[in-house]
């Protein structure tokens, strides 16, 4: 069983986790990160899914996936 | 599907990635509306360095993400960008093709593979009138050249995809309400013969019908009250006719009296 996440929720887990609320006098306006990722592709409901998670373990064993690496930059923006 | 089983088309593999990035900015965008947030973070730019197998097959990119045991697999490097609206429409024009247009993979027949029609695809040739067009203009000997395909059998598939082709035939509307039907009209392909061939010849059984109007996709014919059901066929010179049988006799005016004799 495939329990990696899509692409689509780790981004929009990984910008949560971030926690960029605006506080009083400091404002981000662009956040760039490169993470290492574990990719597969999963068939759902007669579609392809690009699956892409963070790496479940540190220590890794021949049985994990090599990570593929994903930048992505994130920017201010009103909401459409 | 297992995570290795099988490869799949790049251009499947990217509309996956796609349609992931498009879902993770609907659902910040949704998550700022709901929360009021008077600005929100979108994704500009993303960049991907796959580890995966990238294989070449029928004149297809195929790319499979690497498993754990793939040591040797190939770094596959993708960087998507946010663009605008306009941005995309301008850059599928390419695309919009007529919707009534004949699509390549239609030409079904022995003179093409379906290898060749995605050889042709991949040259931009993506319908017959494109096909057309190209020859025209005195293009075949190029795509044979650029795609590897024999010229005779591009001509042999352009003398297939000339001939007259029927799809249905419709009665028109009287322009009075409760008038007679008077006329039927006829769709389909390449009606009108080369230039100089001069109208089609439009035959129920052995009687000729009569063309009120031509063009390429339609002819408009005024058919005799016996001539509302039957085997139409459409030729123009020696070439190949088409034919469809139909029945539209329901629709037919009814037939004038016949004459009796002479008057006493």
């Amino acid at each position: 069983m495939n329990t990696r996440r899509a692409l689509s929720d780790t981004l929009v887990d990984v910008v949560d986790g971030i926690g960029i609320a605006p506080g009083p006098g400091l404002r981000a306006t662009s956040i760039e990160l490169t993470l290492p990722v574990e990719i597969s592709m999963e068939e759902q409901a007669g579609e392809q899914v690009f699956l892409a998670d963070l790496p479940r373990f540190i220590y890794r064993t021949a049985f994990d996936h090599v990570p593929s690496t994903l930048t992505v930059l994130w920017q201010e923006g009103e909401p459409t | 599907m297992s995570d290795q089983s099988a490869t799949l088309p790049l251009e499947h593999f990217i509309q996956a990635v796609q349609s992931q990035l498009d879902k993770a900015q609907a659902a910040m965008a949704m998550k700022a509306r709901n929360l009021n947030l008077p600005l929100t973070f979108a994704i500009k730019d993303i960049t991907l360095d796959l580890r995966a197998h990238v294989e070449f097959a029928r004149n297809e990119i195929r790319i499979r993400p690497a498993g754990p045991a793939d040591t040797q697999a190939s770094m596959f490097h993708l960087v998507f960008t946010a663009i605008t609206r306009p941005m995309i429409e301008e850059n599928a024009t390419t695309l919009s093709d007529d919707p009534e247009a004949r699509q390549i993979d239609e030409l079904k027949d022995d003179s093409l593979t379906e290898e060749n029609r995605r050889q042709l695809e991949w040259i931009g040739v993506r319908t017959v009138d494109k096909l057309q067009e190209m020859d025209s203009k005195g293009g075949v000997g190029a795509i044979g050249r650029v795609t590897g395909l024999p010229v005779d059998r591009l001509r042999q598939a352009l003398a297939r995809a000339s001939a007259p082709a029927l799809e249905h035939v419709t009665p028109v509307e009287p322009e009075i309400s409760g008038g007679k039907h008077q006329f039927l009209r006829v769709r389909g392909h390449n009606l009108m013969g080369a230039p100089g061939q001069g109208s089609p010849r439009v035959m129920m059984g052995n009687t000729p019908v009569a063309v009120i109007k031509a063009s390429a996709r339609e002819l408009l014919l005024a058919p005799q009250a016996h001539q509302w059901a039957g085997e139409l066929s459409v030729s123009h010179g020696e070439g190949t006719a088409a034919s469809l049988a139909f029945d539209l006799s329901p629709f037919a005016p009814p037939a004038p009296p016949q004459e009796t004799g002479g008057a006493p």
